[in-house]
């Protein structure tokens, strides 16, 4: 069955629909819509709280994380099936507890296996060797423990921390297990005083993720075919596990630190009051602060990346809710386009609604514009603190001489997506870098694909450039080079649109001796799980 | 050979909701007075969206077996607006859903 021919079918299926034959009855987007959004968002905000899910606590006071299937209401008084890293700290159980700590703090922990399956724990975006990252070549088995023992090495930043055993990565992440690891240091400090923000108060972390719940309200994984190739869409977007949340601020300036902790679903992010869109700043990425605020009014996240901005809600208007949205886009389902001229086979509709993509999303479209969030503005009191135009300072960047390392990211027209037409297999790494060496890699989507967020294990990188970017990408450069505004920091991840090509710089110096072993994947978690993923050697 | 098989199953599995919701269509707005021979049916079913304008709510609901009914999410007129007063969004709930050979009305949800 060529995808050709199954786009066609879910074409007619669609196009039955529009018709009146049949189809999709229901699209949350239409119905949102029709319905006035601030009578939906009904649920308070989850936060970091003293206990439960989310709370912060010192990373290293924690010495052990049992991952555990529990039952939690994630939908109001629905109770759930719900896996969590559980850890107990002063008589009290937390779950995905948001790690806190300082550069060259020392972490050892256990992690015990409570799942029927083979688990790690990946810190994500952390420096760490191969024992300590959480690659999946080492694996705790159902029942088993596995001791961590690391030292922070990077800069402030909010970094995360969720499952990778090779296979089972996507339905662990999507059935709970994920939580921040979040590294401060002076910079964060100078920021936080010059703002008077708080952490859970006015410094407020936001995981967004999709997730489908069956008609009981219990969270369902069930993968079909599908949603194997193009990844899973949830029908309902949680922040921070909740449900349609709103949360109520004050007339001042909030930091959100945010995570694309989806599967799959990329996401455009704007702050709309009405039909106005606000300005908003984008302050760090994956890898901290950048040097100077950048100011937007809409930005692109994929799965896995983090954006800190900060919103100045003095810029909104009266007491009309702002809300935080994904605005519409187009998700770029293009893995059956003619790779040479990259119109569709078929004689398909170019510009049609993509029906594969919406059918995977149950009535969620990919690309569809979603309210996430509704912000109340409740008080307005005397604030007169301005936004630093500096931040931080980041490491030179000193791109290596000479031709790129090439990567072209594809899928083999059997549904397996591959890098270099590789698929992953745990005993092979077939690139090998030179520890201390720096390196340019150009990372080439094919047009015939889909956006892949890029995750390097390891090390972080920077962007140098963007060529042959969507128009709607290219729309949102704001530096020569085609670099968006969050390019300009370090990144762990990055979004590549079909047809892109994005070079980046690697530094492989690193204080770990002996020859290491990471990965280079896809982060939308299905594509990691059926195989774009490779290992690669850094040889000391 | 197997993911040729779990395709076929998927797309019967999409044709054949696609042909229970076209049952379901064309409900709004059309609510008619319960005809003999109607057939009822007892669901459980997760609130998705209240138009109380309109009347109608949108369920995403187990299957309905007295009715033929695949589980699906739908979106149906309400007997009685009166009943989705207390309702909200994720709202877990016991309907009942009656059919007279043209439209699907609830007539009791709570």
């Amino acid at each position: 069955m060529s995808f050709t021919t199954r786009r066609k079918f879910l074409a007619a299926l669609a196009g039955a629909g529009a018709a009146g034959l049949g189809g999709f009855p229901w699209r949350r987007e239409a119905a949102l819509a029709a319905v006035d959004p601030a009578s939906q968002f009904t649920n308070r905000l989850r936060l970091p709280g003293a206990d439960g899910l989310y709370a912060a606590i010192a990373a290293k006071d924690v010495r052990q994380l049992t991952v555990s299937e529990l039952t939690i209401d994630v939908l109001p008084n629905l109770p759930s099936p719900f896996w969590a890293y559980v850890a107990e700290a002063g008589g009290k159980r937390l779950l995905n507890p948001t790690l806190l700590a300082r550069p060259g703090d020392q972490i050892r922990l256990r992690m015990l296996n409570r799942l029927k399956q083979p688990t790690i724990i990946h810190w994500h975006g952390l420096t760490n060797d191969d024992r300590n990252d959480g690659t999946g070549m080492y694996l705790a088995a159902a029942g088993q423990d596995y001791d961590y023992a690391f030292k922070v090495h990077d800069r402030a930043a909010s970094y995360w921390y969720h499952p990778h055993p090779y296979g089972f990565t996507a339905e662990q992440a999507y059935k709970g297990l994920a939580g921040l690891f979040i590294v401060k240091d002076d910079d964060e400090e100078k920021l936080a005083r010059a703002l008077d923000l708080t952490l859970g108060v006015t410094d407020i972390p936001l995981v967004i993720q999709d997730r489908s719940f069956n008609f009981e309200g219990k969270l369902e994984y069930q993968l079909t075919r599908d949603q194997m190739f193009m990844g899973i869409l949830g029908e309902e977007i949680l922040v921070n596990l909740t449900p349609r949340p709103y949360f109520d601020a004050a007339r001042r300036v909030y930091r959100f630190r945010i995570l694309n902790g989806s599967n799959a679903r990329s996401y455009r992010l704007a702050f709309a009051q009405g039909g106005r869109l606000l300005d908003y700043h984008v302050i760090g990425t994956d890898g901290g602060l950048l040097e100077q605020p950048q100011k937007v009014r809409e930005t692109f996240i994929g799965a896995a990346q983090r954006l800190d901005v900060l919103l100045d809600l003095r810029a909104a208007s009266g007491n009309e809710p702002v809300f935080l949205k994904s605005l519409a886009f187009d998700p770029m389902h293009n893995e059956s386009v003619d790779e040479k001229t990259g119109k569709p086979l078929g004689g398909a509709d170019p510009g049609s609604a993509d029906p594969h993509a919406a059918h995977a999303a149950g009535g969620l479209a990919d690309g569809s514009e979603i309210a996430l969030l509704q912000i109340n503005i409740r008080s307005s009191p005397v604030y007169k603190r301005q936004i630093p135009s500096q931040l931080s300072r980041l490491p030179k960047l000193v791109p290596a001489a000479g031709e790129p390392r090439r990567f072209t990211l594809g899928h083999d027209g059997k549904g397996n997506w591959t890098i270099n037409g590789w698929r992953f297999n745990m005993h092979e790494t077939p690139v090998t870098v030179q520890r201390g060496a720096r390196e340019t890699w150009l990372l080439r989507n094919n047009r015939a694909s889909m956006p892949h967020p890029v995750h390097i294990h390891g090390f972080q990188f920077r962007v140098l450039e963007r060529r042959d970017s969507p128009a709607q990408i290219k729309g949102l450069a704001s530096r020569q080079n085609g670099l968006l505004p969050q390019d300009l920091g370090l990144l762990d991840t990055v979004l590549v649109w079909p047809g892109e090509s994005v070079r980046i710089a690697l530094d492989f110096g690193h204080p770990f001796s002996g020859d290491q072993t990471y990965m280079f994947h896809c982060h939308n978690l299905e594509h990691e799980d059926t195989g774009m993923m490779i290992g690669y050697k850094v040889k000391a | 050979m197997k993911r040729v098989f779990l395709f076929i199953l998927f797309a019967a599995a999409g044709a054949g909701g696609a042909l229970a919701q076209q049952e379901s269509m064309g409900q709004h707005g059309m609510q008619t007075a319960p005809a003999a021979g109607q057939k009822t049916a007892k669901g459980t079913g997760l609130i998705q969206q209240i138009d109380r304008e309109k009347g109608v709510v949108t369920i995403k609901h187990g299957p309905l077996p007295a009715l033929d009914m695949m589980a699906m999410t739908m979106t149906y007129t309400v007997k009685d607006r009166r009943q989705l007063t207390n309702l909200k969004p994720l709202q877990k709930v016991e309907f009942e859903l009656a059919y007279d050979g043209k439209d699907y009305v609830i007539t009791r949800v709570r």
